[in-house]
C-alpha cells in the first residue's frame, strides 16, 4: 500500500546520525525544559532557531518536534520530584505525583508518568501518520479565494480561541501583520529615522530575531524579576519500589482516554498542551472510581498518567495541520512555519510534491524519539532529577549567552543584537499590558500569506472581491469563521475554555 | 472619569498609536484602486482597523470595572536593564575586544540582573561561561574569532 513506501523511506531517513544526533539534542532540551525552572519550551525553541537557522528544514522541523515531546517527560519528573510552585491549572495534576512521591513511591509515579508520555506519543503518532497519508493528496495548492478563507480561518481560531481580551487578541494579530509588512516604507517615519541599518522584518530572519527577543529574552527578563523559590526535591524512594503491574492495570484505559483527548485537541489552534492536560485530568476525576485506588490528589495512579499523555499526544498532533495545510496551530509551530526556508522561499504546505520527502523524514523522526523518550527517560529520571536543583539565575544565564552566540554567529552583525534588544523590550511591555504575543505571531507569519493570496485572487477574477466569498471552498471555511466567532461569543462554556488557557506558563 | 483598568488603558494607547502610524505610512505609498489594490491598500485598512480597535480598548478601560483596577506590574528595571545592557555590551565588544572581554562582560551582567546576586556567583558565571564558550567554539566550530585566545592587542 501507498502508505508504507514513502513511510519506510521517511523512517530510514530519520536514522542517519545527523539526524539521530539533533533529535538527541531536541529530547535533551526538551527535558531539561521541563525539568530547570527557567525555561518554557518555546523559550528553548526561539533560542535555537538562530542555530537552525539556514539549515534544512527537516533539521528545524526534527528539533522542534523532539523538544516539543520530550517536554511532557521533563515536567512531569519535575512535578513528581519537586514541589510544584503553584497550585491550580495544569499543576493540579502534578500533586497526585508528587503525594506518591512523599509516600516514598515515587518510582510509581515516574513509571506511570513516563510510560504515560510513551504512549500518548505513540498512539498520537499512529493518528498523525494516518491523517499525514490520508490528507497528502490533498495537500496541493489550493486557489487563491480558498487559501485566503483557509487561513482567515486559522488566524480567527487563533485569536478567538486564545486566552484573555479577544479585541486585544485581534488588535496584537493585526499588530503582527502590520509588521510583517515588507518595505520600510509602511513602517512610520520615526522608525525609518532610526537608520536603513535595520534588518528586514519581512524576512524569516527578521522573524528569528524577534522571536529570540520576545519568547526567548522577554521570557529571561520576566523569571529573572520572580524571587528564588527554592525547590524542595523529594528524592527517596525514586529508585526502589517500582510498581506492580496489578497496581498499573486501571492505568493503561486512562493513558488511552487521556491520549484520544489529547489527540483530538492537539490540531485544534491553541488546544494543545495546557488545555489537553487538564480536560485528561478532569475525565479522570470525573471517570466511575475503581476499588482499591487512592483519591485523586492523594496519589492516584491515573491522575499522574492522565496530563503527560494528553500532552505527548497533543505536542504531535500539532504538527499535522502544519503539515498538511502549512497552518500553524501554537507558538512553536507558527515560529518554525515563518523562519524555516525553503529553497529562499518560507515554507508551505509540506506535504505537497517535492516536499513530501521532509513530512516523512520528519513523521520517522518522531517515531525515533517516540521509542527513545521511554528509554532515556524511565530509568535516567533520577539522574535527570539532579539538573532539578539548578539555580534558575545560572539557567537564565545560559540561555541570554546562547541567545547571543546563535544569533551573532549567524552574521556578524552586531545590528542583529541591538534588534534583538529592542524586541525583548517589546515583549516585556508586552508581558506587564497582558498583551497576548501569540495572536502577534499568528498574525506575522500568516498576514502577509493572506495579502499575497486575495491579491492573486482578485488578480485572476479582474478586480472581482465577490470572488473572494463566492468560491465554494471559500464559502464554507469563512461560515466556519463566522460560525467560530459567533460560538464563542455566545457559549459560556466555549468562554469558559477560553479562559482556561490563560496562565502564565 | 477614572481609569478603571491601568493596563487596558495603556494597551488601548499603544494600538492606536500603532494603527495610525501604519496607516500614516500607508497612505503615503500608492493605494491603487478598489479593484487594484496598490502596495499601500491593504496596510492602511489594517492600520485603520487596528486604531479602532484600540480605541475600543481604551474607552473599555476608562468604563468598565475590574478588579482593582488590574494595575501594572512593577517594571522589572534591574532585570530588564541587565538583559539589555548585556546583549548589547555582547554585540559591541565581540568584534572591537574579543570574546575574552564580551562573554564575561555579558554574562555578568545578566547575573548581575537577578535580584540578590552576589560577587562571588557573578565572578564565578563569568570565568565558567567564557571557558565553556571557548571549549564549545573550539569543538563545533572552529572559526576565528577576534580576543580568541589572546585578546587583540590594542
Amino acid at each position: 500500500m501507498a502508505l508504507t513506501q514513502p513511510w519506510s523511506i521517511g523512517l530510514a531517513q530519520a536514522c542517519t546520525p545527523h539526524h539521530l544526533l539533533l533529535a538527541a539534542a531536541g529530547v535533551a532540551l526538551g527535558t531539561l525544559s521541563g525539568l530547570l525552572d527557567g525555561l518554557a519550551p518555546v523559550a528553548l525553541i526561539a533560542v535555537a532557531l538562530p542555530l537552525l537557522y539556514g539549515g534544512p528544514p527537516v533539521d528545524t522541523l526534527i528539533v522542534v518536534a523532539a523538544l516539543l515531546a520530550a517536554a511532557p517527560s521533563g515536567t512531569a519528573i519535575a512535578s513528581v520530584l519537586a514541589r510544584p510552585p503553584r497550585a491550580g491549572g495544569a499543576e493540579s495534576a502534578a500533586l497526585d505525583g508528587h503525594s506518591l512521591a512523599r509516600q516514598g513511591r515515587a518510582a510509581a509515579a515516574l513509571v506511570g508518568a513516563g510510560l504515560a508520555c510513551a504512549v500518548g506519543g505513540a498512539l498520537a503518532l499512529a493518528v498523525v501518520a494516518l491523517a499525514v497519508a490520508a490528507l497528502a493528496p490533498m495537500a496541493a495548492p489550493w486557489e487563491p479565494p480558498a487559501m485566503v478563507a483557509l487561513l482567515l480561518l486559522a488566524l480567527t481560531a487563533s485569536v478567538v480561541l486564545s486566552g484573555g481580551s479577544l479585541i486585544k487578541a485581534l488588535a496584537m494579530a493585526l499588530t503582527g501583520w502590520l509588521m510583517a509588512q515588507g518595505s520600510p516604507a509602511a513602517y512610520p517615519a520615526l522608525v525609518r529615522g532610526l537608520g536603513a541599518a535595520t534588518p528586514d522584518l519581512s524576512t524569516p530572519w527578521g522573524l528569528v530575531l524577534a522571536a529570540v527577543g520576545v519568547w526567548g529574552l522577554g521570557d529571561a527578563v520576566v523569571r529573572l524579576a520572580r524571587p528564588d523559590e527554592p525547590r524542595d526535591v523529594w528524592m527517596r524512594g525514586s529508585r526502589r519500589r517500582w510498581p506492580r503491574w496489578r497496581d498499573l492495570r486501571p492505568v493503561w484505559a486512562a493513558m488511552l482516554r487521556a491520549s484520544a483527548l489529547g489527540t483530538l485537541l492537539g490540531g485544534l489552534p491553541d488546544g494543545g498542551v495546557a488545555r489537553a492536560a487538564r480536560a485528561a485530568y478532569a475525565l479522570e476525576r470525573r471517570w466511575p472510581a475503581l476499588a482499591g485506588e487512592r483519591m485523586f490528589g492523594r496519589g492516584n495512579l491515573r491522575g499522574v498518567a492522565a496530563a503527560p499523555s494528553a500532552d505527548g499526544a497533543a505536542a504531535r498532533m500539532a504538527f499535522v495541520p502544519l503539515l498538511a495545510w502549512g497552518v500553524p496551530v501554537n507558538t512553536a509551530t507558527a515560529l518554525v512555519l515563518g523562519t524555516v526556508v525553503l529553497d529562499g522561499q518560507p515554507l508551505q504546505a509540506v506535504l505537497a510534491g517535492a516536499n513530501a520527502s521532509i513530512g516523512w523524514t520528519l513523521l520517522g523522526s518522531m517515531a525515533v524519539v517516540a521509542a527513545i523518550l521511554p528509554v532515556l527517560c524511565l530509568p535516567l529520571a533520577a539522574g535527570w532529577a539532579r539538573v532539578l536543583a539548578v539555580p534558575r539565575r545560572w539557567v537564565l544565564v545560559a540561555v541570554v549567552l546562547a541567545a547571543c552566540w546563535g544569533v551573532y554567529l549567524v552574521h556578524r552583525d552586531p545590528m542583529d543584537l541591538y534588534m534583538v534588544g529592542g524586541f525583548a523590550v517589546l515583549g516585556y511591555v508586552w508581558h506587564l499590558l497582558h498583551c497576548d504575543p501569540a495572536p502577534w505571531l499568528v498574525g506575522f507569519v500568516l498576514g502577509p500569506r493572506i495579502e499575497a493570496q486575495a491579491r492573486a485572487a482578485l488578480v485572476a477574477s479582474g478586480g472581482d472581491w465577490t470572488s473572494l466569498w463566492t468560491h465554494p471552498a471559500a464559502a464554507l471555511l469563512l461560515a466556519c469563521a463566522v460560525g467560530l466567532v459567533l460560538a464563542v461569543l455566545t457559549l459560556p462554556s466555549l468562554a469558559a475554555w477560553r479562559r482556561v488557557g490563560t496562565d502564565e506558563d | 472619569m477614572r481609569i478603571k483598568s491601568q493596563r487596558d488603558f495603556l494597551s488601548g494607547l499603544l494600538f492606536i498609536a500603532v494603527g495610525l502610524s501604519f496607516a500614516v505610512g500607508a497612505s503615503a505609498q500608492d493605494l491603487g484602486s478598489l479593484t487594484r489594490p496598490g502596495a499601500g491598500f491593504f496596510a492602511l485598512g489594517l492600520g485603520l482597523v487596528l486604531a479602532l480597535l484600540g480605541l475600543a480598548v481604551w474607552f473599555k478601560s476608562m468604563t468598565i470595572e475590574t478588579e482593582r483596577g488590574d494595575p501594572l506590574e512593577p517594571l522589572a528595571w534591574r532585570a530588564l536593564l541587565g538583559v539589555l545592557a548585556a546583549v548589547a555590551v555582547f554585540g559591541w565588544t565581540l568584534p572591537h575586544w574579543g570574546l575574552s572581554a564580551a562573554v564575561p562582560l555579558a554574562t555578568g551582567l545578566v547575573a548581575l540582573a537577578h535580584p540578590g546576586a552576589r560577587w562571588r556567583d557573578v565572578l564565578a558565571l563569568a570565568l565558567a561561561a567564557t571557558l565553556a564558550s571557548a571549549l564549545i567554539l573550539a569543538v563545533v566550530q572552529p572559526v576565528a574569532l577576534p580576543g580568541w585566545p589572546m585578546p587583540r592587542a590594542g
